[in-house]
């Protein structure tokens, strides 16, 4: 399936801002099930610097600089992306999850090395007892690891309520877990931390979805960045599950960026010196360029 | 034999000798048998030949120079708790050549080390992957900065100034305790000591050869001065500090001054099209080198902890593009978590083919397989230390009670990997003075290596300390402890080999300084204004007070009173409440000497304090003494007064001397550059202000007299003496008034203050890009129309009260045309040394 992806940000400043650093993950990563045929970004003002570089996790990052005041902002992310079904495993046949912690815990493998760093708490996900106690319903050391993470997904799905507007990005897991309610990043997170508080390796995706015309079709978090996460099946590698929509990730999700969890990979984010009150807009669309349906 | 009981007689009150506290610790100056150890020899004697009790008068004047030369820790949490003085023993650690070139050979090797493996850590990171140490510690690592991987241009290094801290175990071997790569600091302190020592007790350097310091520090600059790219005319590098706030601080500002670099704080750099600039009242200046003194994980708001204010926003985007240099690069303190150094005598060997050739004290992970049980054998015997918190305190299990064992056993089992276990050992004790005499005391060595290309260089001394508070794994500089010299001796008499000089280029002459940061700038203008508001205060107050204390208060002493009390309450020193009750009221009087008035000159102390501090690398230690004097002494002498008008009338009599002094000092003292000018506009503006206040309130007040109000006019604008030599006679108000606006020869005219305003408004720099070209010139503009206004009036037509009212409006206007002066001044330099504040974009619908 190919993809014609536009995300569109754009701030309307109340104060000219006179210097602003911005960091930027839109540009969709090369993977084994993702193609990029091409890609751009575009910032109005231009920036005076424009510069990119791969960070830690993979991920290719922009950073720019813009040093004459300026009372708008928007930047434009314009790509073509190929995505295939990826080979994904009967979920019994993955490994239990005893014996993934075990491997994680001594770093039995280079792999199970890079998958630990994904095991521990990051600054937007905590880990507490409670969390740990929501999770354990799901994640029981003899269950093989997808099975229990779809469980896990599905319960997640189930048990919070989809409410734009009443979480932002600094809401802790905790707090999220106690209101059950929030939006697809908070959904993301807690199942990290869920994954992690049994001392499984779980990372947090940012991208996005298929939109669909069609409203009953469409998927949340259609029309903006969306977000899910991936859990480690050892020899498997990762598999994207998406608990906001209940849905494995196959071909209608585009990968912008991978991370410990949204600190690592915010789309948008920087410094600004003025602005005063901003007003925001965000705008994203996913065509698939071919319709195959 | 001599121990250090024997010393005792002769040098202090005698006492208990307590070190059988110690009882199995090596001991630095006696062998076991009790023979002084030949290298501690020379400076025994020397101690010997002082007169009795010499060595309590010499640590005396070291406490004294400590304190005048600004020697302090501040105490991070509570901003009211202020300084915690320096506490430091004139006896020396002494260490001997042979034993230092072992030690010096350890630390250098294991600086190698600690850059090989950072170096992998944010490259390939082959060592966590090959399972060369746990990858816990790196990734579970708050100071494993991930958007540092991968950032540093090809021969960078990581890290130039090492820091180790050692101990000697009763085996006699040194061993380190704890690596310090973060920001570390000491070695300012090191040479501080060096110092005073040298000028406290000369008769003990003269008795031994020591290695000097100093060769190491112009090595450094040396090193530093080589990165500076700028190259040409101007080479430049910085300091970055958290500011006064910070820990620290006394030693930013000495190793700007030691070093040649400028003393900055976030607020005074930019990061633009990957370079770094200071801002500068005459423009951005590139900066090629960064001396970090703040935390990594601060420093750049964009990349890093989006919250910090101390950072430079961008500052890893110039990193990474080769556009700053920073020492030591970001991201440094990965391995200060106590567990990575059990895992270097193993990387030794992978990395080099070398073993260790300074032990580590004895440690172990606990997350490591079999830790568990290693621990569950020696438990009583372990410190044990948090691996992700380096600095946190280090439990020491033997000094728990049963309670807490059993819940920090508890905690441990929840998640032992958080901890790391660490062998409990008997530091070395060393001769420290005590009021009672010289006592073996535990010693912890902190020792300092500079890396540059492949080379490394070792500081020859270092930084002892004897912890006090009873941890002796744990003297963090800002928890006190007892600070010492370390002298390294040296056979060799005469070895003082200087560095070759580096060639730089010839320095074009010039008389200006045009780099004055904006920073700098705003604080010298409101520490002008500031001074010159505590001097206008303390004038209005001790004016009243003079009336207060005058005995029965006459007629005329209750009007003065009255109208001084408005000034005052104008002045926000006392409440309009009291200011309006009858003068000859307690309520009056306990209004003007009790603590709320106090309080508000408190306030000023601490604002003028606050402006002082970040600028205090401008002024000269003489300068800085007499601003201390002022900030400390004249602050405490007028709190202590409360009360007591008399005693507050002495005591405001110091506040006006002591900012005389200051003014003095600078007008005397600091070249007429912009920052003199900055801080003489300060004090102009609020001169002008306040003078013009005065006029206005006394001559308004209902009932006063022509001669009172024209008597107050005089004493609160210091002009009295001046009239008298001038007129002789009565009391008029056209000269009066003529003497203190318009007169430019009167030093406390409103005249004469706008005239040097003008002046300096014409000399200062221009702005720079804020695109406030059009209001370049609205604060001369302005002052010139005041100006114009104060010799517009007629003075010779002022023949009574009434005319002096009918200027009020005419007065009232040229104060605020000022007020708009000092706020266009404020737009035009220091509006864009505002930082920035970051914003996440929030996403996901």
């Amino acid at each position: 399936m190919i993809y014609s992806v536009t995300h569109l940000t754009s701030y309307c400043y109340g104060e000219a801002v006179d210097l602003a650093h911005h960091l930027l993950h839109l540009t969709p990563r090369e993977l084994p099930n993702q193609r990029v045929r091409s890609n751009k970004i575009i910032t109005a003002p231009p920036a005076a610097r424009n510069l990119v570089h791969q960070d830690h996790f993979g991920n290719e990052v922009t950073v720019l600089m813009m040093g004459e005041p300026h009372e708008e902002f928007s930047v434009q992310a314009r790509a073509e992306v190929e995505v295939s079904v990826p080979n994904l495993p009967r979920p019994q046949a993955t490994p239990k999850i005893a014996a993934l912690v075990g491997m994680l815990a001594r770093g039995d493998t280079g792999f199970a090395i890079e998958a630990s760093e994904f095991t521990h708490p990051s600054p937007f996900v905590d880990i507490d007892p409670d969390i740990h106690f929501y999770a354990a319903q799901s994640l029981a050391p003899d269950v093989p690891v997808l099975s229990a993470a779809f469980d896990l997904m599905r319960r997640i799905n189930n048990d919070f309520a989809y409410m734009p507007g009443t979480t932002a990005i600094s809401t802790p897991v905790g707090e999220v877990l106690a209101a059950r309610a929030g939006v697809c990043q908070d959904f993301a997170h807690v199942a990290i931390a869920a994954l992690r508080s049994h001392g499984l390796a779980a990372r947090y995706v940012s991208g996005y979805i298929r939109t669909y015309s069609n409203e009953n079709a469409a998927f949340r978090g259609a029309d903006a960045s969306h977000a899910w996460f991936d859990v480690w099946c050892g020899d498997y590698g990762w598999i994207g599950l998406d608990p906001t929509n209940d849905l494995i990730v196959r071909d209608e999700h585009i990968i912008l960026a991978i991370g410990r969890d949204f600190g690592d990979v915010s789309p948008v984010s920087g410094v600004i010196l003025g602005g005063g009150r901003q007003q925001l807009t965000v705008a994203v669309t996913v065509t698939p360029m071919v319709d195959q349906d | 034999m001599i121990s250090h009981r024997s010393l005792d007689p002769a040098h202090g009150a005698g006492g208990p000798v307590d070190g059988d506290l110690f009882p199995d610790a090596f001991d630095e100056m006696v062998t076991g048998d009790g023979a002084v150890r030949s290298h501690w020899r020379g400076v025994l004697a020397a101690i010997s030949a002082l007169p009795r009790g010499a060595l309590a008068e010499r640590s005396e004047r070291a406490r004294q120079q400590f304190a005048e030369n600004g020697v302090t820790y501040n105490i991070h949490a509570d901003p009211r708790a202020g300084d915690r003085p320096y506490r430091f023993d004139v006896m020396p650690l002494v260490l001997d050549s042979d034993e230092w070139a072992d030690i010096e050979a350890g630390v250098i090797q294991r600086a190698r080390l600690v850059e090989a493996v950072l170096a992998d850590a944010y490259g390939p990171q082959e060592l966590v992957r090959q399972g060369a140490y746990p990858s816990y510690l790196l990734h579970a690592n708050p100071e494993f900065l991930r958007p540092c991987r991968g950032a540093l241009p090809r021969g960078r290094r990581q890290m130039g100034l090492f820091v180790m801290d050692l101990i000697r175990t009763p085996d006699g071997r040194w061993q380190l305790l704890s690596d310090r790569t973060q920001a570390p600091a000491g070695i300012g302190f090191a040479l501080e000591n060096r110092r005073v020592l040298a000028r406290t007790f000369p008769e003990g350097l003269r008795s031994v050869t020591v290695r000097p310091l100093q060769p190491f520090f112009d090595l450094w600059a040396a090193v530093l001065a080589e990165q500076t790219q700028g190259g040409a005319t101007n080479p430049r590098g910085v300091v970055l500090s958290a500011g006064p706030s910070g820990e620290n601080y006394f030693e930013h500002i000495y190793l700007a001054r030691q070093l040649g670099l400028l003393l900055t704080e976030g607020a005074d750099l930019t990061s633009r099209g990957g370079k770094v600039y200071l801002k500068t009242l005459g423009g951005l200046q590139q900066v090629d080198v960064i001396l970090r003194r703040i935390e990594s994980r601060q420093a750049d708001p964009l990349e890093l902890d989006g919250g910090s204010d101390f950072g430079v926003s961008g500052l890893l985007d110039a990193v990474r593009s080769g556009g700053v240099n920073l020492v030591n690069a970001l991201g440094s303190g990965l391995v200060e978590t106590p567990a990575f150094a059990a895992y270097f005598p193993q990387l030794a060997q992978r990395l080099f083919g070398e073993d260790l050739l300074l032990p580590t004290l004895e440690r172990f992970w606990l997350g490591a397989p079999d830790a568990m049980s290693h621990l569950a054998q020696s438990f009583d015997n372990l410190v044990i230390r948090d691996t992700c918190a380096p600095r946190a305190t280090p439990l020491i299990v033997n000094h728990m009670t049963v309670k807490a064992k059993a819940d920090l056993l508890a905690k441990i089992a929840q998640d032992p990997r958080r901890f790391t276990a660490q062998a409990l050992v008997t530091p070395s004790v060393t001769p420290t003075w005590t009021p009672s005499g010289l006592q073996p005391r535990p010693v912890i060595l902190r020792t300092f290596v500079l890396g540059h290309g492949d080379e490394y260089a070792v500081l020859p001394g270092g930084l002892a300390r004897v912890p006090t508070d009873g941890n002796p794994f744990h003297a963090p500089l800002q928890k006190g402890g007892i600070a010492k010299d370390v002298w390294v001796l040296t056979s060799q008499r005469a070895s003082f080999t200087v560095p070759a000089p580096v060639t730089r280029p010839e320095l074009e002459i010039h008389r200006t300084s045009g780099e004055l940061p904006s920073r700098a700038a705003d604080n010298l203008y409101w520490l002008g204004r500031y001074a010159e508001r505590l001097d206008f205060s303390s004038r209005i107050l001790r004016t009243a007070l003079l009336r207060l204390v005058g005995g029965g208060l006459g007629a005329r002493d209750m009007l003065e009173l009255g109208v001084v009390a408005q000034v005052a309450s104008m002045n926000g020193l006392i409440e309009t409440q009291a200011a309006a009750a009858r003068p000859d009221s307690r309520m009056l009087a306990a209004a003007l000497t009790d603590h709320a008035v106090i309080g508000a000159f408190a306030g000023l102390f601490e604002k003028t304090a606050a402006t002082a501090t970040p600028v205090r690398d401008r002024f000269s230690a003489d300068m800085w003494s007499v601003l201390g004097h002022l900030l400390n002494d004249t602050r405490d002498r007028l709190v202590k007064a409360a009360g007591d008008p008399d005693r507050l009338l002495g005591a405001l009599g110091h506040v006006l001397r002591a900012v005389a002094a200051v003014a003095g000092m600078a007008s005397e003292n600091m070249t007429r550059g912009t920052g003199w000018r900055f801080f003489d506009l300060g004090r102009r503006v609020e001169r002008a202000v306040q003078t013009l206040m005065v006029v206005t309130e006394v001559s308004y007040y209902p009932a006063v007299s022509v001669e009172s109000a024209m008597t107050l006019i005089l004493e609160l604008c210091d002009s009295t003496i001046t009239y008298r030599t001038r007129y002789l006679s009565a009391l008029q108000p056209g000269p009066v008034l003529d003497l203190v606006l318009a007169d430019d020869t009167n030093p406390r005219a409103v005249g004469y203050q706008l005239v040097r305003i003008l002046r300096h408004l014409r000399q200062v720099p221009g702005t720079i890009d804020t695109g406030g070209a059009q209001e370049a010139s609205a604060d001369l503009s302005i002052t010139e129309q005041a100006l114009a206004m104060i010799e517009s009036i007629d003075y010779s037509a002022i023949h009574n009260l009434g005319d002096v009212t009918g200027l009020k409006p005419v007065l009232d206007n040229i104060t605020k045309e000022l007020q708009s002066a000092s706020d266009a001044l404020s737009r035009r330099h220091f509006s864009h040394v505002t930082q920035g504040h970051s914003y996440v974009l929030e996403v996901g619908e």
